[in-house]
């Protein structure tokens, strides 16, 4: 899916959505903020980044001014391998609002994306996941990550 | 590493037991038998120890992995003449082994022609079922080789190795349409290769690994490269995302990078699978 931003107000946050292949056809000019000193970076809809991608996308965080409290939410997992790959894949101080974490059932052998919200199902650095996450036909499914690794950008943050 | 070198045809393959302290240099018919290494230490026994061909025993599918390692070390161009042959039933004859493999190929010759190749990929994968995580673990290593073929292949001097580092992002390439780079997907049961080459073996072998061990080493950010041309991470994305990579230079005229993922596994249990590594160099 082609790369693009897109631009609303949630209450006086200024929320950028951004859409589809981050790689080296994304258009990554500096977005108009605005008067907006709250900008949050929804990424549901990224739909894969590519290492030149990365590399652009972490040039385009940064023409965000210092004034500007940025946050993320509703990464995906391919967004957060790269938040724990890439030192500086987000400016430092940005928050994590929201990000999905994958659960799998042997069972079946499904996966199930299940979106993590701060102040919910983690708080800083602790978890306080779901008890339990079931697959369409009711198995049970388990957290499908090494957490160690997966939610090390939670302790960096 | 050594340079292009012929193998005696009399000699066998030797295994030899490896580990984080090994410290000779072995000749190319031997093959480090690992347990649990990590990526970089895999990374070493290639770059200074010599190791063509390091395998785990708690691997992706180690006796597979040994049976092709065995065969290509007795026949290395058979890995460039047949490389879905070679990996996947690497003692059964035959042309046609290929084919039954083989889930997706198409030939290139342009840059532009990346989406396409990425979309008949994940078609394959839809039609197999693929978990959405490993979709997108198969469709960015696709990715990365695409664009090593197109970008790089093409413009490294064959004199000094330089690579001109040509942009990504406003420069349209295009090859000889006689001689057109390709990628495939092939899969057994429990595997699945994505590989591409291309027609101009022109890849530094031991710059390639010697690269992905430094961002290993030193951290992605350390090591990415902010000017123009590539990123300098995608080879590691592509070793880091494979649980099996194989690396083969034809000097002039092939290079083929061939990946193996697993199947029907969860992400956890990808992620723990120590990595083999094979280069072949003719």
């Amino acid at each position: 899916m082609a790369f693009s931003v897109g631009k609303r107000m949630d209450q006086n946050t200024l929320v950028l959505e951004v859409n589809g292949n981050v790689d080296e056809d994304a258009n990554f000019t500096p977005p108009d903020l605005g008067s907006s000193t709250n900008v949050a970076l929804d990424l549901e809809a990224v739909t894969a980044i590519n290492s030149v991608g990365i590399r652009e996308w972490i040039k385009w965080v940064k023409t965000m001014p210092s004034s500007i409290q940025l946050s993320v939410r509703r990464c995906p997992k391919i967004i957060v391998d790269q938040i724990n790959m890439v030192a500086g894949f987000l400016p430092a101080g940005t928050t994590i609002e929201s990000f999905y974490v994958p659960y799998y059932a042997d069972a079946s052998g499904t996966e199930k994306m299940v979106l993590f919200k701060n102040g919910v199902e983690f708080k800083g650095s602790e978890l306080f996941a779901p008890d339990s996450v079931k697959d369409d036909g009711g198995e049970e499914m388990e957290m499908d990550v090494i957490e160690a690794k997966y939610f090390k950008f939670l302790k960096n943050g | 590493m050594n340079g292009a070198r012929k193998l005696d045809p009399k000699l066998r393959s030797e295994q030899i037991e490896v580990s984080a302290q090994s410290k000779d240099r072995v000749a190319p018919h031997c093959i480090g038998l690992a347990n649990g290494l990590p990526p970089e230490q895999v990374l070493r026994l290639a770059t200074e120890l010599n190791y063509t061909h390091i395998i785990q025993k708690d691997g992706l599918d180690y006796a597979k992995e040994l049976a092709t390692t065995e065969v290509l070390i007795e026949s290395p161009a058979r890995f460039f003449d047949f490389p879905v042959h070679a990996v996947f039933a690497p003692t059964d004859q035959g042309p046609a082994i290929d084919q039954k493999f083989l889930i997706a190929k198409k030939e290139f010759t342009s840059s532009v022609q990346k989406r396409e190749v990425l979309d008949l990929f994940g078609g394959a994968m839809n039609q197999r079922g693929v978990s959405q995580t490993l979709a997108n673990d198969i469709t960015l290593v696709a990715d990365e080789m695409f664009t090593n073929a197109v970008f790089n292949a093409p413009f490294v001097d064959k004199a000094t190795h330089h690579n001109a580092n040509v942009s990504r992002t406003d420069v349209e390439v295009n090859f000889d349409k006689s001689r057109p780079g390709r990628m495939f997907m092939a899969a057994d049961d429990t595997r699945v290769m994505v590989a591409c080459e291309d027609p101009y073996g022109s890849l530094n072998l031991n710059g390639y690994l010697s690269k992905i061990k430094a961002t290993y080493d030193r951290g992605a950010a350390a090591t990415m490269n902010f000017g123009s041309g590539g990123a300098g991470i995608g080879s590691y994305i592509i070793f880091n995302t494979s649980a099996s990579l194989f690396v083969g230079v034809k000097a002039g005229r092939a290079t083929i990078i061939a990946c193996l993922l697993p199947l029907a596994l969860s992400n956890k249990k990808r992620s723990l699978l120590p990595k083999h590594l094979h280069w072949i160099q003719l």
